[in-house]
């Protein structure tokens, strides 16, 4: 690979004159090829070497089964120059909300990716955005990071909020990396906290209906089937026994004709026979998946202690952790009703007497085995 | 080099393309056939040896033509979209390859196979998170308008069949070609055509009239050449524009390698594959290397590695 960019760098000092450079291209690729034969499949810059702005996103770790955190590494709310946490904001009083992005990529940068920061009602898998500012980050390769910020005053009703960011990026290598929520409450110590959770039902229609398979409107058959059965008719038509010389203008342009007959008679009957067989979805309980209106709750006490590079080991960063005191979601696995918007779940901890060090407890949410959201309690004791 | 092979998991036809192309040749040589026939009958030529090589000459045209003609269509129409259109994933690639060489025999694709298995990573969906998909879906779930009612697993032959997902980035050289031969071989028909009623034309001046037969003998045979040779040169043009296409895409060749034993991230167009009833991700639009070789299979959490470059603690593409 070393060889195969050093002769590229070669082309770019010859290559100067820009009102001739495709005709200096061309004379270089036609007469002065690099060579080739690397053990190794080398894939072009526009697909392998892109910029890929990302952000703490617990949707993409819950789609590889690591643990997470809905206390985002990646969002902080300040008041007053003091860190916040989101679980006890006030009403109608201005945030300074900082995002942290990252870019996995060490060549590219990732200039003008666009930053949605939005508040989405406490709970998991709440779909209702409420847009507070678009930003634009410019982050420089790994491991360079941009801080972006933000004012946002919170509502006149207090509440609980999640703050939700979301990346874009016109070249972004991943686009699988780019949401990430901040979703925390506290809960002051009693023998046994009960927290309700609302868990928003992602899709009340049941399952997006896709239409698959069947439906092929056969232009093969049309243009090599009923098109040459015209042909053939038209050919027939044309000719006459005991002509004694090769028709074939005359006859030609009746085959031509019987063609195109033959051809748009041919795909009005074809598109009859593929609207005939057109079905709809089938149950994803066909591919072994939970339906669509079932959601799984989980409970742990994970908690995500942040490092990068060689510092970063997954083996630790990712050890789950059980729920630190007995903790228990109910219920812990239901099925939303037809057109049910949510359901209020509770969270139950029992908490010891004795004073201690708080914990949390991360509430991770799966619809129809897809990752849906979830919310980082914390409890806390008399001493914590 | 080459590029990496598949089975399809049966029912599921590898072939399906393949067989599509050659009724398309069958039909069309048919048709030339009866043309052939046709027109001795329409000039009451005698029935004998000249007509029946005739007929045989006009269905190599028509072989001909239905051959390019259907690689060409069955090409272009051969890959169906499907809902949501851009996938990501992350597996272990366990092959790697370009399928280099002269079309229509090659392709020139880059082409990898995922394992749907680990160790050390299993086949995992990343996005989008916005519908419900699961890898299993990804695999079997056939697209709309696909004429299929399920796709089916791909197996890698090289690797002990064991189940894969197809992933590619399509070469021009495929494209273009399997354009040219299609153009090649109509032009290359009719030119053939033009070339035998002119030659008619001359020796019947200078012989008096020749017979209809041969005159028809003449013309088949000098379609069924145009048509062949046309085909080939046509497929070869435009493979060698395809090929200037991707030289130009890629002039400076700063791009990365991916070998074997990589796990990568894969984000493109998922897409039902008729011609081997299956599906795939065609044309990947973006590949990560999160990591290669050791570092990730003597890794006790390897899909903890992946996180660490999804959320930038790590970098993509293997440590230095």
């Amino acid at each position: 690979m070393q060889v195969m960019a050093n002769e590229a760098a070669a082309r770019r000092t010859v290559c100067r004159w820009a009102w001739l450079e495709w005709l200096c291209r061309l004379y270089q690729i036609l007469f002065d090829r690099p060579n080739r034969g690397d053990p190794c499949v080398y894939i072009p810059e526009r697909i392998s070497n892109r910029p890929d702005p990302c952000i703490y996103d617990q949707f993409l770790l819950m789609r590889l089964n690591q643990s997470v955190t809905w206390d985002n590494p990646d969002v902080a709310l300040f008041l007053d120059g003091v860190e916040q946490y989101t679980y006890d904001l006030k009403a109608a009083t201005k945030y300074r909300v900082v995002i942290t992005v990252h870019n996995s990529s060490r060549d590219k940068a990732a200039i003008g990716t666009s930053v949605d920061v939005r508040w989405i009602e406490f709970g998991a898998g709440g779909q209702i955005r409420h847009p507070i500012q678009t930003l634009t980050a410019n982050v420089p390769v790994w491991p360079g990071v941009a801080q972006v910020e933000t004012v946002w005053e919170t509502p006149p009703t207090p509440g609980h909020y999640c703050i939700e960011v979301e990346l874009a990026h016109p070249n972004d290598g991943n686009p699988a990396n780019n949401i990430g929520w901040n979703n925390t409450q506290v809960k002051a110590a009693a023998s046994q906290v009960r927290t309700p959770v609302r868990i928003f039902n992602r899709w009340p229609q049941g399952c997006p209906p896709v239409h698959e398979g069947g439906g092929e409107t056969s232009l093969v058959r049309t243009f090599g089937g009923w098109g040459v059965l015209g042909a053939l008719g038209g050919y027939s038509s044309s000719f006459q026994i005991g002509h004694h010389e090769l028709a074939l203008g005359r006859s030609g342009s009746y085959a031509l004709a019987g063609y195109l007959v033959g051809a748009l008679f041919g795909y009005a009957v074809e598109a009859l026979r593929a609207h005939s067989r057109r079905q709809p979805a089938r149950d994803r309980q066909v591919y072994d998946e939970p339906p669509c209106h079932m959601v799984e709750l989980f409970v742990d006490s994970y908690v995500f202690k942040d490092a990068v590079g060689k510092q970063a080991d997954p083996a630790s960063m990712f050890a789950p952790r059980p729920p630190a005191w007995p903790a228990q979601v109910e219920p812990r696995l239901f099925h939303f009703a037809p057109n049910e918007a949510y359901r209020d779940v509770m969270l139950i901890v029992d908490a010891p007497n004795e004073r201690g060090a708080p914990e949390v407890f991360n509430v991770n949410a799966f619809q129809g085995g897809i990752p849906a959201g979830g919310v980082t309690v914390t409890v806390t004791r008399g001493g914590g | 080099m080459a590029g990496c092979d598949t089975k399809t998991k049966e029912p599921g036809n590898y072939n399906w393309s393949a067989d599509r192309i050659t009724a398309w040749a069958l039909g069309a040589g048919g048709a030339g056939a009866a043309w052939a026939i046709l027109e001795a009958i329409a000039a009451a030529a005698p029935f004998g040896w000249m007509v029946i090589l005739a007929a045989v000459l006009a269905f190599v045209a028509g072989a001909g033509v239905g051959f390019w003609l259907g690689n060409g269509v069955e090409w272009f129409v051969r890959l169906k979209e499907q809902n949501p259109k851009t996938i990501t994933v992350s597996g272990m690639v366990i092959c790697a390859g370009k399928n280099s060489g002269v079309p229509p025999f090659y392709d020139n694709d880059w082409t990898f196979n995922l394992a749907h298995s680990g160790p050390p990573v299993d086949l995992t969906l990343l996005g989008p998170n916005n519908v419900p998909l699961s890898i299993g879906e990804v695999l079997t779930r056939a697209a709309p308008g696909s004429g299929q009612s399920q796709s089916y697993f791909s197996l890698d032959p090289n690797n002990g069949m064991r189940p894969v997902f197809h992933c590619e980035i399509g070469s021009a050289i495929g494209d273009w070609a399997a354009a040219g031969g299609a153009v090649g071989s109509v032009a290359g028909a009719a030119v053939g055509i033009a070339a035998g009623i002119a030659a008619c034309g001359v020796l019947g001046i200078f012989t008096f009239g020749i017979g209809a037969a041969l005159c028809l003998l003449i013309v088949a045979a000098l379609a069924a050449a145009g048509a062949w040779a046309g085909g080939f040169a046509g497929n070869l043009v435009g493979g060698g524009i395809g090929w200037l296409v991707d030289e130009f895409s890629d002039f400076d060749k700063n791009g990365k390698a991916i070998t074997q034993d990589c796990v990568v991230s894969l984000t493109g167009t998922w897409v039902t594959d008729k011609s081997h009833q299956h599906n795939e991700i065609h044309d990947i639009s973006s590949s990560q290397i999160i990591e290669c070789g050791d570092a990730i299979k003597d890794s006790t959490r390897p899909q903890g590695i992946v996180g660490l470059v999804g959320i930038g603690r790590h970098p993509n593409g293997p440590d230095p």
